[in-house]
């Protein structure tokens, strides 16, 4: 890992998905995040979810070129915690007070469409979770890994491509009726 | 069946774009016709677009997952130095004040009671055993006083010595320093939780200073679940450790850091610790910030203030793993659940397995 990066490099290595530049964003910022969690009644564990769900956010809108930095990534990272943050306390009606909306970082169009982000995944997540195996894995190694149906009717042992794009088929139905009926 | 599978592997082509330009043509002319079809086709990119993003974020959270256990096992501890002092809770201090008053007269006097050692390069080590008796009989007699003698007190025995011990098992196997049951006929130990227990020796160590004692009675079944563990890695210069003793009949707490990684003159087998212990804490456990054991207090400096010594956790579990028949029937404690919690849970919840030891001669 390199020991430092300026904001750009960070940037840029988070955009061309550089290991070494995501550790080094999770390594600095991690304490400075669990120091907010834990004094505002969070565990390690909440720290840990906390920071995770930050940096991907951050991770996708880099990738995404969705991002216009106009703070620091510390700063930014960091707010979008404390709303994070505060958000699941007031759920569960630990923080009374108003989240305010504040820190210029966060225009009101993101918000929306980013919630409508956050629900598609929940569900695709709670989805994948209920489809058991080997669906999801059939699943996985097709959209995610890309690995070919030959390669799948191998790893698999299916007789024959048929089979096994038969079985994928049967595996996405599935997903789509659990997705949809999520809604 | 056919049907739809053929119809599925369409849209998909058509989404993923490896359709040929015919073929595209084709399709559209379809989707334009078939109102069906088309929401066929948005409802699948929806599915596959929700798809990409969970299946993105499940292997950026991997990565971040193996990152974060890498942190974990570095030296530095992943909790942050906490600012919350046990001090500035003021109701935590305004109760151990008023215990503090109520005890102190009795107490104070305890803490001359040293008990001496015979060989001379350990003339400024005082181990941390408390005498008792002298204290008791000061303390009779001031309660006679109190009662202007009209009923008679009844006579309880009166225990000889005190320290502190630990549980380190379910079942019922207890840690203290040798010292502190040396020469000691009978053994108990006494808390809240737990009230009174008689103990037998198991396994004694005078070299380390250690003792493996079980519970002995029959009113006893099982401490229940040991929240805390040993600490597996090696502890650093530096880190903050806290001990939790008896040197009164309360629990008490102290707070402090690894001074040096020996004991007195060199002992390797020793920690250093800056944390004020007063005879009665030999015995106590001494945890990490984390809720780790790592060390049993032994004794003291008596001329450098504020240095203590403690037994390495490491040389702990050697000395019980040591025996082959003792490593088979102590079930040592595996998981640590008190990691997330702050450190007054974590006291509070630690108070149930720490005992004050009596000793009757």
């Amino acid at each position: 890992m390199r020991s430092n990066y300026t904001d750009k490099e960070l940037v840029e290595g988070i955009r061309n998905d550089e290991n070494g530049a995501l550790e080094f964003l999770y390594r600095e910022n991690f304490h400075s995040i669990a120091y907010f969690i834990y004094n505002n009644n969070g565990t390690e564990q909440d720290a840990k979810d906390i920071c995770q769900e930050a940096v991907i956010l951050f991770y996708e809108k880099i990738r995404g070129n969705a991002l216009e930095l106009n703070c620091s990534v510390k700063t930014y990272l960091y707010s979008v915690c404390r709303r994070l943050w505060l958000k699941r306390l007031y759920y569960k009606s630990k923080f009374i007070g108003k989240i305010e909306e504040h820190d210029d970082i966060f225009s009101a169009e993101e918000h929306s469409d980013a919630e409508e982000k956050e629900k598609d995944f929940g569900r695709m997540e709670v989805s994948m979770n209920g489809l058991g195996e080997p669906c999801r894995t059939i699943l996985e190694d097709y959209y995610v890994n890309k690995l070919s149906m030959t390669e799948i009717c191998e790893k698999f042992g299916y007789t024959n491509a048929d089979n096994a794009k038969n079985q994928k088929y049967k595996c996405l139905m599935r997903l789509k009726k659990m997705f949809f009926s999520a809604e | 069946m056919e049907n739809k599978r053929e119809q599925l592997e369409q849209i998909e082509n058509y989404v993923s774009g490896v359709m040929s330009t015919s073929e595209k043509v084709i399709f559209e002319t379809r989707l334009s016709a078939d109102k069906k079809l088309a929401d066929e086709v948005v409802a699948y990119e929806k599915l596959v677009k929700a798809f990409g993003i969970y299946a993105n974020r499940k292997s950026v959270k991997q990565r971040l997952d193996a990152i974060h256990s890498e942190m974990q096992t570095d030296t530095t501890s992943l909790r942050p130095a906490k600012i919350r002092s046990f001090l500035s809770e003021p109701k935590v201090w305004a109760a151990a004040a008023s215990i503090a008053l109520v005890i102190s007269i009795g107490t104070y006097l305890i803490m001359n009671a040293v008990s001496s050692f015979s060989s001379n390069d350990k003339s400024h080590y005082q181990e941390l055993r408390r005498d008792i008796e002298s204290v008791k009989s000061s303390q009779t007699r001031i309660i006679k006083e109190l009662n202007n003698e009209k009923s008679p007190q009844p006579v309880q025995r009166q225990a000889s010595f005190g320290g502190t011990a630990i549980a380190i098992s379910a079942d019922g196997y207890i840690l203290t320093s040798y010292h502190v049951i040396k020469g000691v006929e009978s053994i108990y130990i006494e808390n809240k939780k737990f009230s009174r227990l008689k103990l037998k020796k198991i396994y004694t160590d005078p070299l380390l200073d250690l003792v493996i004692m079980k519970v002995d009675d029959d009113s006893f079944k099982t401490f229940g679940t040991l929240p805390f563990t040993f600490r597996k890695t090696n502890i650093e210069l530096g880190e903050k450790v806290f001990t939790l003793g008896y040197p009164k009949q309360d629990v008490v707490f102290g707070e402090g850091y690894i001074s040096s990684m020996n004991g007195y003159d060199g002992d390797t087998t020793s920690y250093q610790i800056a944390v004020p212990v007063n005879p009665g804490q030999s015995g106590g456990p001494l945890f990490d910030e984390q809720g780790n054991l790592v060390g049993i207090v032994s004794g003291k400096h008596t001329q450098n203030e504020g240095s203590a010594f403690a037994v390495k956790a490491n040389y702990l579990k050697k000395t019980i793993l040591a025996d082959d028949s003792l490593n088979a029937k102590i079930k040592l404690p595996k998981i640590n659940y008190l990691r997330n919690q702050g450190k007054i849970q974590m006291i509070k919840k630690m108070q149930d397995y720490v005992f004050e030891v009596k000793g009757y001669n």
